[in-house]
Order: C-alpha cells, then sequence, then structure tokens
C-alpha cells in the first residue's frame, strides 16, 4: 500500500482538502498485521486512516467511539469523518504523536503518566453497551498451537519457551478465572503507547486510538496492559528499571479518578501476561532468538507468577 | 530435613545470606541460624560453585525469583540489545534512524 495512493483517494472523496496535503506529515504507524494505519498529521487536525482486515471490528471502532464520545471521559475522543466496510477515518486534534515518540527523550513524565491514569479510569467508568464482546486474554500460551505453523522460527521460539514453563500456562488460566469474576467496564482492550497519542503542549489531552478491541471486562485488564507501558518502553530504552514516581503517579491518577486505591496484585499479574504478548510481538517476523524477548519472558513470567515480587522491584510496596 | 542446591553465598538482605539458584535464576535468602549445614559439592576453575545446603524440616525459605542485581540488569543497555535494536519495531525507518515515521519530512 502506498501512501501516495491512499492520500489521492482521500483527496478524491473530498476527505482530505488538496492545501492540507501541502504542509502535512504522512506517517505509516503500522503496515502490516492484523491492521494497518496511516497517520496524516496537518496543521489543523491529525487524520487516522486504518483499515480493518474484517469488516466487523471496523463496526466495533466505531460503536465504540460513538458511545465513549457521548460520555465525555477524560481524554480526547476521535470524530469519525469516513466509514467504509474495511476503513475508517477518523479526526483528532493537530501534532499529536505516540507517547512512546514523546517519552524518547527523558521518559515518560509524571503529569503524563498522572493524566493517562485518570483518562483511563474515566474511560472505565462507562458502562459497557449491551452486546459488547467480553475481554479476552491478550495472550493464552496454551491455544497458541496450530496457528505458529506458518510463524516465524523467532515467535515460534518465543512462544516455545513461555510454554516450555508449565507455571505460566497454569497461571494465565488461574488468572483468567479471576478476571471474569471481577465487575465488568468498558475496556479498550489494547492499550499500548501506539495507541495513546499526545501533543507537545504541557496540558494537552491525551487521545486514545484503536478501539475495534474495545471490550467488557475487568478494570484490571487495561491497568495490566497501562503498567506493561511502562515496563516495555524502560526495557526498550535501556536506560534503567521503570521510574516508580511514574507508575506511582499512573495508578494515582488511576484512583483519584475513580474515587478509591487499586489493589495492584491482579493488574500486576495482567501486565505479565502482556509482556509475554510483548515478547512474542517483538519475535514476530525474526529468525533469531533476541535478548529483549528474553527479557520480556523474564519480566512477564515474574509479574504473573509472583506479583508480589514484582510490586517490590517496581517498589510500587514499600 | 530439608536440602537445596545453591550457588555461592552472598550478603542477603536483614543480615541474612542469600544463595543464588545454581543456574542462576532465583535465589532463597536464609539467616544463618535456619542453616543447619553445608557442603561444597563442586568449586571448578571457570564454573558456578554448587553447594548442598541443609535446612531443618518445615524451614520458612523466602525465596526470590530475580534480585536487584538481575532486575536492574534486565533494564540496561547491552552490546547484543542495541545490534538487534532495529529490528525490534517494524516502523523504524530504514533510511533515517526516525521512529515510525516514513514521510517526506525525513526521507523524501
Amino acid at each position: 500500500m502506498q501512501i501516495g495512493s491512499v492520500v489521492a483517494e482521500l483527496l478524491d472523496r473530498g476527505i482530505l482538502e488538496a492545501g492540507e496535503c501541502l504542509s502535512a506529515g504522512f506517517s505509516a504507524e503500522h503496515l502490516t498485521g492484523r491492521n494497518r494505519l496511516i497517520l496524516i498529521r496537518t496543521p489543523t487536525r491529525t487524520l487516522s486512516v486504518k483499515w480493518h482486515r474484517e469488516p466487523t471490528a471496523a463496526a466495533r471502532e466505531v460503536t465504540a467511539l460513538t458511545v465513549i464520545g457521548s460520555c465525555r471521559p477524560d481524554f480526547h475522543v476521535q470524530s469519525l469523518v469516513d466509514h467504509r466496510a474495511d476503513r475508517v477515518v477518523l479526526a483528532s486534534s493537530p501534532g499529536l504523536r505516540p507517547v512512546h515518540e514523546r517519552w524518547r527523550g527523558s521518559g515518560p513524565s509524571r503529569r503524563r503518566a498522572h493524566r493517562l491514569g485518570r483518562a483511563l479510569a474515566s474511560l472505565h467508568a462507562v458502562p459497557p453497551p449491551e452486546g459488547t464482546p467480553w475481554s479476552r486474554m491478550p495472550f493464552d500460551p496454551s491455544s497458541a498451537g496450530e496457528e505458529l505453523i506458518d510463524a516465524s522460527s523467532g515467535t515460534r521460539e518465543a512462544v516455545r519457551r513461555i510454554q516450555d514453563d508449565e507455571r505460566v500456562i497454569d497461571q494465565v488460566r488461574e488468572l483468567d478465572v479471576v478476571l471474569r469474576s471481577e465487575g465488568a467496564t468498558f475496556c479498550h482492550g489494547d492499550l499500548r503507547t501506539h495507541n495513546v497519542l499526545g501533543s507537545s503542549g504541557a496540558d494537552a489531552a491525551l487521545t486514545l486510538i484503536d478501539w475495534e478491541t474495545a471490550c467488557a471486562g475487568p478494570r484490571s485488564f487495561d491497568l495490566g496492559a497501562g503498567l506493561a507501558m511502562f515496563i516495555e518502553f524502560a526495557l526498550v530504552a535501556g536506560k534503567g528499571a521503570p521510574d516508580p514516581v511514574v507508575l506511582g503517579a499512573f495508578l494515582a491518577g488511576y484512583a483519584d479518578r475513580a474515587g478509591g486505591p487499586v489493589d495492584l496484585a491482579v493488574p500486576l499479574r495482567c501486565a505479565g501476561v502482556r509482556l509475554l504478548q510483548t515478547a512474542v510481538e517483538y519475535a514476530a517476523g525474526t529468525s533469531e532468538e533476541l535478548e529483549i524477548v528474553e527479557r520480556f519472558c523474564r519480566i512477564g513470567s515474574m509479574l504473573l507468577r509472583r506479583p508480589g515480587e514484582g510490586a517490590v522491584h517496581l517498589r510500587l510496596v514499600a | 530435613m530439608k536440602v537445596l542446591m545453591v550457588g555461592s553465598p552472598q550478603p542477603g538482605n536483614g543480615g541474612s545470606v542469600r544463595f543464588h539458584a545454581s543456574d542462576g535464576r532465583g535465589y532463597v535468602d536464609l539467616r544463618e541460624d535456619q542453616i543447619v549445614g553445608r557442603e561444597l559439592l563442586e568449586d571448578s576453575p571457570g564454573r558456578v560453585p554448587k553447594w548442598l545446603i541443609a535446612l531443618p524440616a518445615g524451614s520458612d525459605v523466602e525465596v526470590g525469583e530475580l534480585s536487584e542485581d538481575e532486575w536492574r540488569g534486565l533494564f540496561a543497555v547491552s552490546a547484543r540489545l542495541v545490534q538487534e535494536r532495529p529490528s525490534i519495531h517494524n516502523s523504524w525507518c530504514r533510511q533515517c534512524t526516525s521512529y515510525g515515521v516514513s514521510h517526506g519530512v525525513c526521507c523524501p
């Protein structure tokens, strides 16, 4: 898929104006995998053009945005510009970039982490509409099997490494049961740095994108993914463990908006599963054993099985 | 009696002694008064020493999976990590070092 042909089509359909293109930035965020996403940054707005493999996913995204937009959450909600069976075009404020780009210099700030926590809690205050699908575990090592036949050797190795530890498989199953006993909130379902956009202003609100996985599920699910975001960033940056002040600000932001403290045990276990999933994602397309994959596996496995030890290492408890 | 096979002793938390697992993964913190016997099994040059530690049956042993040093090490950059970095994210630009960018600004 060429960005040029996409832009030409948007111009033809009147979604994009020729004048906007003169000073726009075109960024291909994902060109492979489940979905494809292009961000077009003009001086007045950020357009997100997303192709879904399944039309139902596009419909889910539009439905989620409609529901959330009507509930005034503590984050910006993209507005729908165009919706076709396999593609959705959404608009949001200008100058947005995925937060991992904003964090690259000095890492995530306490203020932005607090804002993300508040944003997440405000989402979880939205009642899930009837018919919203129940959340699925981000990664189930016990069911990863036949679909791996065509996977890269790196992916197979990462999954084998996780499956070799029976304690992990047992813990994922047990966690699934625990999560089903939590009350259902409206969850984003795929919180990651790619899906959290921010602008450079100190008081700029965050924009959460990619709502096709929105689901009814336990809040621990998104909270764990949020914690995993900070851990993933620290692992890749190689500049030391996640800043406990930043993690604390994220959790405090959530607690402030939710009106009560957060019990960390289950979210930390969810963060562990999310990091195991991240390990497999990083291994995709490679034919070698990557050190970063090994690190994700070790930390993910530890958080899943031993959230108390994880909380001590992350300095979330004394 | 409980028997553990561990590596060399190191100072642990609160006056305890920390023994890392012989495969380097995980550790146990023991108080000296918990250890009723110890025997050096292997101490070959270039290899991790192996000790057998005897504890009273029913001893309350604090087991850890990652020591502080191991935890910090996982977040430290390594030569191998730097080498594989370009392949970590599929969307690192191939013509410059921008992340997730392939547009007219960096790559005309």
